[in-house]
């Protein structure tokens, strides 16, 4: 049985000397934690699962151990790792007690992979008692075992330009300039009213004749940036001069959003792929990725467990590593509750799936799907094919109705 | 030394710097620069606390000051430095599970100064907690720990113990520190004769500075003018009204 005890100096923070890792890379790295016997077990497999990335505050959290076991073994099996480490393992070992560590063990080898134990060279006596009765070896030295650990990966960049605010207020044209000038920093205000300046300067002396001609303008402005913030105060400022000529132009926001890169509707990105990884259920980040990569609600529905293979792929169907991972745990933890290769892919109600991309939106903060996107797109849908845009003359010599309350 | 912040400190006497305030202010502001733990022991009333919520008050980095109880329960370590860090107690049914996540998340942002007073009544499994949070949070705060004897509580369990870079041991002043500390405390001790002061010591105070505030509040109560020295019979009449004074 491959398991290790290794001391670590009790100076250096454990973090430092073994900071949390991808699974992807085969490894995977959690804390021991305190706590009474009755919660230690709960807390153990939960941070065990924290250590593939799952979160304890979103949806499908449960409060089962048993399952939680079995959502690790499915990680453990779809991950391929080959190296658990626990970082203070000497607090998953109180007074004595054997009985975690001795499901733990059989959880990761199990798997076949290596359960690299780690406490301060100031503790770990009982523990090394432990691990040498399990025929695992005790290490004073760390290099073998920090050896083992995969380098730190630099975080991805977002593409977004620095001297334009990652988001602005969604107020209307009419309020848009006076709210940014309240909620942003002097800064950022003065980099959103130049870019606001310019567009309207540019309107207002060449103001749009038409609907096709204004979405194609506004197109063309907004495919100059890839900051949906910058896209936001575009529009609004070209709505603002516009009004000056006595015309209100109607714009869904929400469909030139989508046309950013960095925008709001868009396919995920590989790091937003990942953070799928938060939830502990399985079904649903699978609904994501495959609602993502462009199937209908009603084909992910009728997706069957043996049309996804061991890699996690689907016949015909263009899937990135991150998705394919995904498709991977889902499909192992189905296999370790018993599912035939006949049975559903995603074993929820059709509505459940419909919903799973905005819940993850709302959950993880990654982009949403698109609020008005029909079920069956149509090229020729005016609304569509105009991106939304509306040009209607108003008539400067009416006065709105008044109520008790002002104008209507 | 500017009166709000006496008042603030719980001190009704003029401030004294004592060797051992000096002392455990150096070690403590080091220690702290650096996000690692300090420990400050020493007797009742030797100005432990007091050196700590010095401390607090003077530094520019937040700081939440959590007194543990004398028999505390199982969960009160993380209960007292949750209300220490939010000002109100955590919701009754937390689990030790939720508190300790809750505070993950508010000390790895809060990058402040833990002081946790009287830890010495805590049982190992909350000193586990404490080691825990600072460690989870890789270090991203400071912690110091207080208490009569703290260090060899500690030492019941080394993972904390070896994490104490930096110790003062407060003692019962003595000698020329002693008088110079009781001297600069109140004006009437001041114009004192040393041999009276001494007397008085060893009869209630024991070179610990909780009992001469609490001479010099006798003194208060009886009306005794500032500037005038205090006379042996006068002091009696105090040591016979305080407890007797048993040394740590």
């Amino acid at each position: 049985m491959d398991i290790t005890l290794t001391h670590l100096d009790s100076t250096k923070s454990a973090r430092e000397l073994i900071p949390n890792t991808d699974p992807a890379t085969g490894v995977t790295v959690f804390t021991g934690r305190p706590g009474k016997s009755a919660d230690r077990a709960f807390a153990t497999t939960r941070d065990f699962l924290g250590g593939f990335g799952v979160r304890d505050d979103i949806a499908g959290g449960g409060r089962s151990v048993s399952d939680d076991v079995l959502h690790i073994r499915a990680r453990l099996a779809a991950f391929e790792t080959r190296l658990v480490v626990v970082r203070h393992a000497d607090m998953l070992h109180p007074f004595g007690n054997t009985d975690l560590l001795d499901i733990l063990a059989d959880v990761v080898t199990g798997a076949d992979a290596r359960l690299a134990l780690t406490c301060d060279d100031v503790a770990g006596g009982d523990l090394a008692g432990w691990v040498e009765a399990r025929g695992g070896r005790v290490h004073d030295d760390d290099a073998e075992m920090l050896g083992l650990l995969p380098s730190t990966t630099p975080r991805e960049p977002t593409g977004i330009r620095g001297d334009f605010p990652a988001s602005v207020p969604r107020g209307d044209f009419y309020v848009f300039r006076a709210r940014a000038r309240d909620l942003l920093t002097a800064e950022e205000f003065a980099a959103v009213d130049a870019v606001y300046l310019r567009t309207a300067k540019g309107v207002l002396t060449n103001p749009f004749i038409g609907e096709v001609e204004a979405g194609d303008r506004l197109l063309a402005l907004c495919q100059t940036t890839e900051n949906p913030a910058e896209v936001v105060t575009m529009i609004r400022a070209a709505q603002a001069a516009m009004f000056r000529h006595s015309v209100l132009l109607k714009v869904d926001l929400d469909h030139f959003l989508r046309l950013v890169p960095h925008g709001e509707h868009r396919p995920l990105s590989q790091p937003e792929l990942r953070a799928l990884r938060a939830y502990r259920g399985t079904w649903r980040p699978a609904a994501v990725v495959l609602l993502d990569a462009g199937l209908s609600v009603d084909a992910v529905a009728a997706l069957r467990v043996s049309e996804v293979n061991t890699e996690g792929d689907i016949a015909g169907l263009p899937l990135s590593v991150p998705s394919q991972e995904v498709l991977r745990v889902h499909s192992t933890y189905l296999g370790l509750l018993g599912a035939q290769a006949s049975d559903p892919l995603v074993p929820v109600d059709p509505r459940r799936i419909s919903t799973a991309r905005r819940d993850a939106a709302i959950d993880l903060g990654i982009p949403g799907d698109t609020p008005n996107r029909s079920r069956e797109d149509k090229a020729h849908d005016r609304f569509r094919g105009l991106l939304g845009v509306s040009l209607r003359q108003l008539d400067i010599n009416a006065s709105p109705p008044s109520t008790d309350q002002g104008a209507a | 030394m500017k009166t709000d912040l006496l008042t603030s400190i719980g001190i009704e006497t003029r401030f004294v710097a004592t060797p051992f305030l000096v002392d455990g202010l150096e070690t403590i502001n080091s220690v702290v620069s650096l996000n690692r733990i300090a420990a400050i022991e020493g007797p009742a009333g030797s100005g432990k606390t007091t050196t700590v919520r010095y401390f607090r008050n003077s530094t520019d980095r937040p700081c939440a000051l959590a007194t543990m109880p004398g028999k505390p329960a199982p969960l009160d370590l993380l209960r007292f430095v949750y209300q220490a860090l939010h000002g109100v107690p955590p919701h009754g049914r937390m689990t030790r599970f939720e508190l300790q996540n809750e505070l993950l998340d508010y000390l790895v942002e809060w990058r402040g100064v833990l002081i946790v007073d009287e830890l010495q009544n805590s049982a190992v499994a909350s000193m586990q907690d404490l080691v825990w949070l600072y460690e989870e949070s890789g270090h991203a705060f400071a912690v110091v720990v207080v208490g009569t004897n703290v260090l060899e509580a500690v030492s019941a369990y080394p993972q904390l113990l070896s994490r104490v870079m930096g110790a003062v041991s407060f003692r019962a002043l003595t000698g020329e520190a002693l008088l110079e500390a009781v001297k600069g405390l109140d004006s009437r001790f001041e114009v004192t004769p040393n041999g009276v002061l001494l007397t008085h010591d060893q009869n209630a105070c024991g070179g610990i500075l909780r009992r001469w505030v609490q001479t010099a509040m006798w003194l208060n109560s009886a009306g005794h003018p500032d500037g005038e020295p205090v006379t042996r019979d006068q002091f009696s009449d105090i040591a016979r009204r305080l407890p007797t004074w048993t040394s740590h």
